[in-house]
C-alpha cells in the first residue's frame, strides 16, 4: 500500500465555477519519495497539497488516502503525520515570538517542557534562526520568515512533509543549504516529500515528478527523465535546466552536443576537450 | 540634482530607541533616474528595507533620502508624500501586503483612482494593466485573496502599473511566478525602462535577471551597502560575490569553470547568447 493515495480526486472552490481546480487526478506517493509538484500559476499545486494536508472539504472522502486511512474518519491520526510549509510563510505564524512560535505544534504532544526547549532549539539552529527567537514573525524578512516556518515543521518530525514554494524568497545559497538539510533529514528519518516548485534546481533533489496543467495530471514520471525532455518542459511552459538551454542554443549555431550528455558537468568536460583539441 | 535618487547617511531601525539591531547602517549611494539598479544580498541584509526608504513608506532615523526635489527625513510628515507616492510605484515582496479591496478589478483600480485620474481612464488603465500581466479576465470580479500565489503576484504589479508610476520599485517580482510569466514580466519591466524611461529599482535573489538586464547593482550585507557597481564589475569579481553569500548566474559560473580548466577568454559572458558566442568561437578555430 501506498503511503499517500490520491485517486480520481475532484474539486471546485465554488459550486458554480465553470472549471475544477482539481480535476480527476490519481497518483501514489510511496514512503520514502520525495515527489516534486510542477505546474504554471493556477494549475491546481497549491490547492493538491492542500488536499493532501486535509485542509480542504473533499466530497469523496476516498479519494485522498494517508496510509490508507481517510480525513473523515482518522483526521488526528493523520495530522499528526503529515506537515506543511505554506506557499505565504504569513499564513503560518500563530504566536508572537519566533520560539514560541515553532513551541507551539509541539504544546499538543504532551512533550516535557525541557525536551520542548531542545527541539525548539535545535529546530532554529538548523536553519540559522536562533539567534531571532524573540522576533515577531511578521517582523521577519521575505526569507527569514521561511525558514522559520520550514524549522515549525521540522521540530515536529513528520512523516510526510509538504512544502509549496517553501524556498522561493530564499537568497540563492540559502536555498541549496535549506534544500541539503531537507535531504539530509528525509533520509535520516525516512521521510516522504512531496515539493511544489517552479524551480528546475529544486526539482532536482527529487525521484518522481508530476506536471499539472489546468488541473489535471499531464505526466507524471522519475525526475531525471522529466528533467532531460526539454520538449515537454518547455512545451508547458516550465523551466529548463541551464546546461538543456546552452546544448539548445549551441545546435541554433550547428554545433551538436552529442545526445550521451545529460548534465551541466559533461557537457562542460566536453566543451573543454572539444575546444582544447581544435 | 533633480534627477536622481539619493541616500545620505541613512540609519534605519524598526525599533527606534534600539541602536544595536539597526536594519540600514550608513547608507550612502545615488541611483541616476532611468537606470535600471538591481539590488542583491543575502537573507535578512536589508533589501525591503532599503527600497521602502524611497517612497517615504519607511522613514530614516537619521539621515535623508531625496528622491528627485523632494526630500524624505525623520520628521517629514505623511501628507507632503502624496506628490511622491504618485511618481513612485512599489510592488512588495508579498502580494498579500498591498491587496485589500473585495475584487480584482476593484484592487487594480484603486491606485489611479486615488490620485486623481477620471472614472474612464481608471478602467482603461486598470484592464490594460491586467492584460499586460497576463491575468486571466474570468477572474477579475474574484476576490484577490482567493487566488493563486502567482495570480495574486500578477494582480499586485497590475495594480502598481496602472497608477504609471515613473520610478517602478520591485521586490522580488518573479518570485511565485511560473515561467513564462518570469520571462514576460521580465520583458515587461525591461521594456519599461528602454521604451518608456522608467527609472527601475529590483530587489533580486535571481542572478541572471542581475546579468540580464540591470545596468547598476547595489550589494547589501547586514544593513550595510557594501559596493554599487555594474553587473560585469560585480561577477567579475569572485571574492566579492562570495563573501557577501551571492552566487555567480549560471552563465557566468560555466564560463569560470572553462577558464579554469585552460579556455580563455578576455571578457566573462553575462548572458547565454555570449556564452554561446564564445564556445562556437573556441570550436570553430
Ligand atoms: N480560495 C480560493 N477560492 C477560489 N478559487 C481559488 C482559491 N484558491 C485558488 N483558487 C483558484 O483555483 C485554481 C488553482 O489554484 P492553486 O492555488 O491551486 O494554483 P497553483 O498551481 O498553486 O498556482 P501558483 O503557482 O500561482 O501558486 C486557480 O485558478 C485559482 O484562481
Ligand atoms: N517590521 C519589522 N520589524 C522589525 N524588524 C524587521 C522588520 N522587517 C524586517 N526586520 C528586520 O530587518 C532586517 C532586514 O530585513 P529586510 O526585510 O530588509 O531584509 P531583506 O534583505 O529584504 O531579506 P529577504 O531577502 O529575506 O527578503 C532583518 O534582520 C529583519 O529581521
Ligand atoms: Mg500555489
Ligand atoms: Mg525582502
Amino acid at each position: 500500500m501506498s503511503l499517500i493515495s490520491v485517486s480520481h480526486l475532484i474539486y471546485k472552490y465554488n459550486h458554480q465555477d465553470t472549471q475544477n481546480a482539481l480535476d480527476n487526478i490519481t497518483f501514489n506517493v510511496d514512503e520514502g519519495e520525495w515527489l516534486s509538484i510542477i505546474g504554471p500559476n493556477g494549475s491546481g499545486k497549491s490547492t493538491l497539497v492542500k488536499a493532501i494536508d486535509g485542509l480542504i472539504h473533499i466530497n469523496n472522502e476516498n479519494s485522498v488516502l494517508i496510509n490508507g486511512q481517510s480525513y473523515n474518519k482518522n483526521a488526528n491520526q493523520i495530522r499528526s503525520q503529515i506537515g506543511m510549509v505554506f506557499q505565504n510563510p504569513d499564513n503560518q505564524f500563530i504566536a508572537s515570538t519566533v520560539e514560541d512560535d515553532v513551541a507551539f505544534g509541539l504544546e499538543n504532544r504532551n512533550i516535557d517542557f525541557n525536551k520542548m526547549k531542545t527541539i525548539v532549539e535545535q529546530s532554529l539552529k538548523l536553519v540559522g534562526m536562533y539567534e531571532y527567537r524573540d522576533s515577531k514573525p511578521e517582523n521577519l524578512s521575505g526569507g527569514q520568515k521561511q525558514r522559520v516556518a520550514l524549522a515549525g515543521i521540522i521540530s515536529l518530525k513528520p512523516r510526510i512533509i509538504l512544502l509549496d514554494e517553501a524556498t522561493s524568497m530564499l537568497d540563492p545559497n540559502g536555498k541549496i543549504s535549506m534544500l541539503n538539510l531537507i535531504r539530509k533529514i528525509k533520509q535520516k528519518f525516512h521521510l516522504t516529500i512531496i515539493s511544489v516548485t517552479h524551480d528546475v534546481n529544486e526539482v532536482e533533489y527529487s525521484n518522481q515528478t508530476l506536471i499539472l496543467k489546468h488541473g489535471k495530471i499531464i505526466n507524471k514520471a522519475p525526475s531525471k527523465r522529466i528533467l532531460l525532455d526539454a520538449n515537454l518542459l518547455w512545451k508547458n511552459g516550465l523551466d529548463i535546466p541551464f546546461y538543456r538551454k546552452l546544448i539548445y542554443q549551441l545546435k541554433q549555431k550547428k554545433i551538436h552536443v552529442p545526445s550521451s550528455i545529460v548534465s551541466e558537468k559533461e557537457l562542460l568536460k566536453w566543451v573543454i576537450q572539444s575546444s582544447l583539441m581544435t | 540634482m533633480g534627477d536622481s535618487i539619493v541616500f545620505n547617511d541613512v540609519n534605519f531601525s524598526y525599533h527606534s530607541n534600539d541602536l544595536s539591531h539597526q536594519a540600514l547602517k550608513d547608507i550612502n549611494l545615488k541611483i541616476p533616474y532611468h537606470s535600471f539598479t538591481a539590488i542583491v544580498g543575502k537573507t535578512g541584509s536589508g533589501k525591503s528595507t532599503l527600497v521602502q526608504q524611497i517612497n517615504g513608506l519607511l522613514k530614516p532615523t537619521s539621515g535623508t533620502v531625496m528622491v528627485g526635489n523632494s526630500i524624505i527625513s525623520n520628521k517629514t510628515p505623511d501628507k507632503k508624500l502624496f506628490k511622491l507616492r504618485k511618481k513612485v510605484g512599489i510592488v512588495f515582496q508579498f502580494p498579500e501586503h498591498q491587496l485589500f479591496e473585495d475584487t480584482v478589478l476593484k484592487d487594480v483600480c484603486f491606485g489611479p483612482k486615488n490620485i486623481g485620474y477620471n472614472d474612464n481612464d481608471v478602467m482603461t488603465l486598470a484592464e490594460k494593466s491586467l492584460q499586460v500581466v497576463d491575468f486571466p479576465k474570468r477572474l477579475y470580479d474574484q476576490s484577490p485573496f482567493n487566488l493563486s500565489g502567482g495570480q495574486m503576484r500578477r494582480v499586485a504589479i497590475a495594480g502598481v502599473l496602472a497608477m504609471n508610476p515613473k520610478i517602478l520599485i520591485l521586490d522580488e517580482p518573479t518570485a511565485g511566478l511560473d515561467q513564462i510569466g518570469k520571462r514576460s514580466i521580465m520583458n515587461l519591466i525591461y521594456n519599461l525602462y528602454c521604451k518608456r524611461n522608467l527609472t527601475i529599482i529590483m530587489v533580486t535573489h535571481q542572478m541572471s535577471d542581475v546579468s540580464d538586464y540591470a545596468d547598476h547593482v547595489i550589494v547589501m550585507n547586514n544593513g550595510k551597502m557594501v559596493k554599487m557597481t555594474t553587473p560585469r564589475l560585480l561577477f567579475e569579481n569572485y571574492n566579492l560575490v562570495l563573501h557577501n553569500n551571492l552566487r555567480m548566474p549560471e552563465v557566468v559560473n560555466f564560463a569560470y569553470h572553462l577558464k579554469q580548466n585552460g579556455v580563455s577568454f578576455s571578457k566573462i559572458p553575462l548572458n547565454i547568447k555570449e556564452l554561446t558566442t564564445l564556445i562556437v568561437n573556441k570550436l570553430h578555430r
